[in-house]
């Protein structure tokens, strides 16, 4: 469990995100003070192994004994010691700071930013808050780890990466060291991940819900400001400031050309000259996707979009539902009933699977775009998002595979080239499959490596590559020069997030699902990668609250079942509910998280 | 330092620490803890008491099919690793006869990637015989390939520690520790933290003999019995008969009326055991033996479970009798929910 950015390397007094850090930090002392406990343990490194170690175990220990004494103790750790920090440091930008982030909001609420925290709901953004933050002129961004997080996978070879040393980031690629990458493995695995992805899909059972009386709501969620927080602003700010940087100069021809040129060093010993025939492996990708697991539609009484006059089109009001920011599980009734309608409605489809997977559905979005590239093969937006999903449930040969037919979809002249170069056939394995996509998008990257007329998707492809070969820095690059065509779009705001979560700078990562959500409160999939950022930076209780929000959005209107919707229910949000309320201590909370939960039981307890 | 534990030293265990190696983990990173290794014996360690060969056994629901795929596609990479078939991994031919003629998902699965498929034509079925299929299969010397496996792993830097386990969570054995591998078999029955009541044994007996002559297997899947002839690579000409499938009987004893009805059985099914055997028809036992399938209602159960802050348990277990061909690919499942990240892109 590292945690980045809490030591030196932070603009200490400037940089507000540094300041939560050390929240957090000392937070987790608090969190070591339970009733009855001496004192308060004054930790300044959170690695103090030994007794986190305590900790884990008592709290396993009591989740596994059915634990005798409960701790009920209900401690608000942000509050309590943003309140001792408030008393201790006289920076009134801090106070302000610390006032505003007594509470994770679910929600981001525009307010005018002033030194007293005065909310005005639903108030636009003020342009002038960039002003309110003294930021040195250090970006966060110049906190480079000097070593990869640990990782899981645990593959060789990543060596250190110099830190950055100007904005921005994506313009100074040239500073980063070659990786030595290091064969992945040998393994012809291509198919597997395919073949089993659609087993999953076939064998996924639904739960029955229980009923509930709760009613959801269609309009957009407007939510009250609680005069205790307000996030959004400085998290615009800091934004901001990202943002100017990403702008100010334009990227520099050299960064694609640089990432190429990194790539080709890494390869030159292990490149794998042959090329595989792209039809020839979509082919194969294709076969053994033959039998797709069906998408689980919601029961006809639960739609009320199946019941439109014969001339509303479904279709039309999903997609009006989703501009004007309803629950995307609206949505995607409106999509399915508009599939019910016309099975071979591609566009629907197409759009089912994004709202879906948007909606932390993943499963069910995998199944919809897939069969959407049944129906419509080149359809590059839901081979690009499936190559996505793919990835997030490991089975990588698979989303490789994928993005190989996106960039011959897409770029045929680049694959058509590579072919005519390369035109042997070898033993597929992971190793050649990773290095020949991976040159394709670094090729296609260099068509258009001005930031004029770069394609975001190309690098979110790549983004998406680096990140199955743990190059988590490189991964955060491509989110940003995506960004950069794209600033407005909440997906790669999240993916930023996610990208920045997994090399462990979940501090920013929350910013950038703070971003997300800003542009897109409905994004259930931003709360719950919030949710995850926040248990991983110890706000169990924000946690819970994101992940019961997001939770609370699967909700329909006209539903007699409170909770959600029967079929395709959400797995990762219920498991990372259950991590929360572990991490709380708290079996009771604990024992009623199960399928078909009625989420009202929460709304004493946490604010969503 | 012990980042990854796996539970359980049978196949199950091996396979999943195998491909957590293919997956490019660091072997120092794991720790197998169990009660029995290679080498042991007990009526609680089903492993070694394996036929075993890669087999038609199986049901014909996708995940099922899937795993049989992977395992049989990628056991010669576990072949090499280990040295090559005299590791106690050899391929023979298989003929296989159904009684009931199995699924055409089955039929279809199989036909897709055995090498050397081919449908026996109906003249040469024996009576009541309704389907048969020979094909190119692999044999495995189970208490020979475990030991083999288990050398590699440890050469490769898996630590072994022997432990008695009486809760999933004493596998936690380091603060590093993150995520456990549940592959316990039989043992999550009663094992704390798990009690999974679905588990059950079924019992086989199985009759070691001398056949020098036979190196070939032969099966027959019945309504309610299964006989088979199994070759044992690397042992001394040794050939597997069998078998039971007695479901949730415990016992580890042998009997000698078993044993009868096992070499009657398996001598009707392939005369040549006895017709070509070099000492006549006095056929030499070697070894009568009684192993425990894990089985599970429901079929394998592998799944994810948040145990703790940070702690995850990710079950591997319930493969019954087709442990050693199915197990490669339900360690490719753990592994890879083990591995997922829990970030959304």
């Amino acid at each position: 469990m590292s945690f980045v950015g809490g030591g030196a390397e932070c603009s200490v007094n400037g940089n507000a995100v540094s300041q939560f850090n050390k929240h957090t930090q000392q937070d987790r002392s608090l969190q070591r003070q339970t009733a009855g406990s001496p004192g308060f343990v004054q930790a300044n490194g959170f690695k103090q192994d030994n007794a986190m170690n305590l900790r884990d175990r008592q709290q396993m220990d009591n989740f596994m004994n059915n634990g005798g004494a409960q701790n009920s103790f209900q401690f608000q750790p942000m509050r309590h010691e943003l309140n001792v920090i408030q008393q201790s440091n006289p920076n009134p930008q801090l106070s302000n700071w610390s006032n505003e982030f007594k509470t994770h909001s679910p929600s981001p609420i525009q307010h005018q930013p002033t030194p007293v925290n005065i909310v005005k709901p639903n108030s636009p953004i003020n342009g002038n808050w960039a002003g309110e933050f003294h930021h040195s002129a250090d970006p966060r961004q110049q906190q480079q780890q000097p070593q990869q997080m640990s990782n899981m996978r645990g593959i060789g070879g990543v060596g250190g990466y110099r830190p950055m040393m100007a904005m921005p980031l994506v313009a100074n690629a040239a500073l980063q060291q070659p990786q030595a990458q290091q064969p992945i493995q040998q393994e012809p695995q291509v198919d597997w991940d395919n073949q089993f992805q659609q087993i999953e899909q076939l064998t996924n059972e639904t739960k029955e819900a229980e009923p509930d009386t709760k009613e959801g709501e269609v309009e957009t969620i407007q939510r009250e400001g609680s005069p205790e927080f307000v996030i959004d602003d400085k998290y615009q700010a800091t934004f901001q400031e990202v943002w100017d940087g990403l702008n100010s100069e334009a990227l520099e021809e050299d960064f694609i050309t640089q990432q190429y040129e990194d790539f080709k060093n890494t390869q030159k010993d292990t490149f794998n000259a042959d090329m595989s025939q792209w039809e020839k492996d979509f082919a194969r990708y294709v076969s053994t996707r033959a039998h797709f697991g069906d998408y689980q539609f919601e029961e006809k009484s639960n739609n009320q979009f199946l019941d439109l006059p014969a001339d509303a089109d479904p279709y039309e009001i999903g997609l009006q539902l989703m501009e004007n920011g309803a629950k995307l599980s609206e949505a995607a009734l409106a999509f399915e009933a508009a599939i019910q309608k016309n099975e071979n409605h591609i566009d629907a489809w197409l759009k089912l699977g994004e709202v879906q997977t948007q909606n932390e559905k993943e499963i069910a979005g995998v199944t919809a775009l897939e069969k959407c590239i049944e129906l419509h093969p080149e359809n590059s937006e839901a081979l690009m998002m499936l190559a996505i999903s793919y990835i997030n449930e490991g089975y990588d040969n698979a989303a490789f595979a994928t993005l190989e037919r996106w960039i011959s979809t897409k770029y045929p002249q680049i694959s058509d080239k590579a072919r005519q170069e390369n035109p042997s056939i070898t033993d597929e394995d992971r190793f050649s499959l990773y290095n020949r996509v991976s040159e394709l998008f670094m090729s296609a990257a260099r068509l258009s490596p001005n930031q004029a007329n770069m394609d975001a998707d190309v690098q979110v492809g790549l983004g998406v590559l680096f990140y199955a070969n743990e190059e988590f820095t490189k991964t955060v690059d491509c989110f940003k020069a995506a960004l950069t065509i794209r600033p407005n779009d909440p997906v790669l705001w999240n993916r930023l997030g996610a990208s920045l979560a997994n090399s462990n700078r979940s501090e920013q990562a929350v910013d950038a699902y703070f971003k997300a959500l800003q542009l897109k409160p409905t994004f259930v999939r931003a709360r719950y990668n919030l949710g995850v950022s926040c248990i991983n930076i110890k706000c169990y209780k924000e946690a819970a609250e994101h992940l019961l929000s997001g939770l609370s959005m699967h909700q329909v209107e006209g539903v007699e079942n409170g909770s959600t919707l029967n079929h395709n229910q959400s797995t990762a949000l219920t498991e990372t509910l259950k991590r929360a309320f572990i991490a709380m201590d708290r079996r009771d909370l604990l024992e009623l998280v199960k399928p078909g939960m009625d989420l009202n039981q929460f709304r004493g307890e946490f604010n969503f | 330092m012990s980042e990854y534990v796996v539970a359980g030293c049978g196949i199950i265990g091996l396979y999943t620490t195998f491909h957590l190696l293919d997956r490019g983990i660091d072997p120092k990173k794991i720790t197998v803890l169990a009660q029995h290794f290679p080498g042991d014996e007990s009526i609680n360690y089903a492993s070694p008491y394996a036929g075993g060969d890669f087999s038609c056994i199986t049901d014909d629901d996708p995940k099922t099919l899937f795993y049989d795929q992977y395992t049989y596609t990628n056991l010669k990479k576990i072949q090499k690793a280990l040295g090559g078939p005299a590791c106690g991994l050899d391929r023979y031919t298989s003929t296989e006869y159904w009684d009931i003629k199995p699924s055409k998902e089955k039929i279809d699965s199989l036909a897709s990637y055995l090498d050397e498929y081919k449908v026996i034509s109906p003249a040469k079925y024996p009576k009541g015989v309704q389907y048969g299929i020979q094909f190119k299969s692999w044999n495995f010397n189970c208490p020979y390939f475990l030991l083999n496996l288990k050398v590699y792993l440890e050469n490769n830097g898996v630590k072994f520690e022997k432990t008695i386990l009486t809760h999933i969570t004493q596998a936690f054995i380091s603060s590093h520790t993150k995520i456990i591998f549940n592959c316990t078999g039989l043992g999550s029955h009663s094992l704390g933290g798990v009690n999974d009541s679905n588990v059950y044994p079924t019992r086989g007996q199985v009759v070691v003999v001398k056949a020098p002559h036979i190196t070939e297997n032969v099966m027959r899947w019945g309504d309610d019995y299964a006989t088979y002839i199994i070759k044992r690579p690397y042992s001394n000409d040794q050939l597997i008969l069998g078998g039971y499938m007695q479901k949730d009987n415990w016992t580890a004893d042998t009997f000698k009326d078993e044993t009868e009805d096992i070499i009657s059985r398996t001598t009707k099914l392939f005369p040549k055991i006895i017709d070509k055997n070099p000492n006549g028809d006095k056929l030499e036992i070697l070894r009568v033996v009684a192993g425990l399938r894990p089985s599970r209602h429901g079929g394998v159960r592998i799944e994810k479970e948040v145990v703790g802050h940070n702690k995850f348990v990710v079950h591997n277990y319930g493969a019954s009798g087709y442990g050693y061909q199915a197990g490669f690919g339900m360690a490719y499942d753990a592994v890879r929910l083990a591995l997922i990240n829990d970030t959304k892109f």
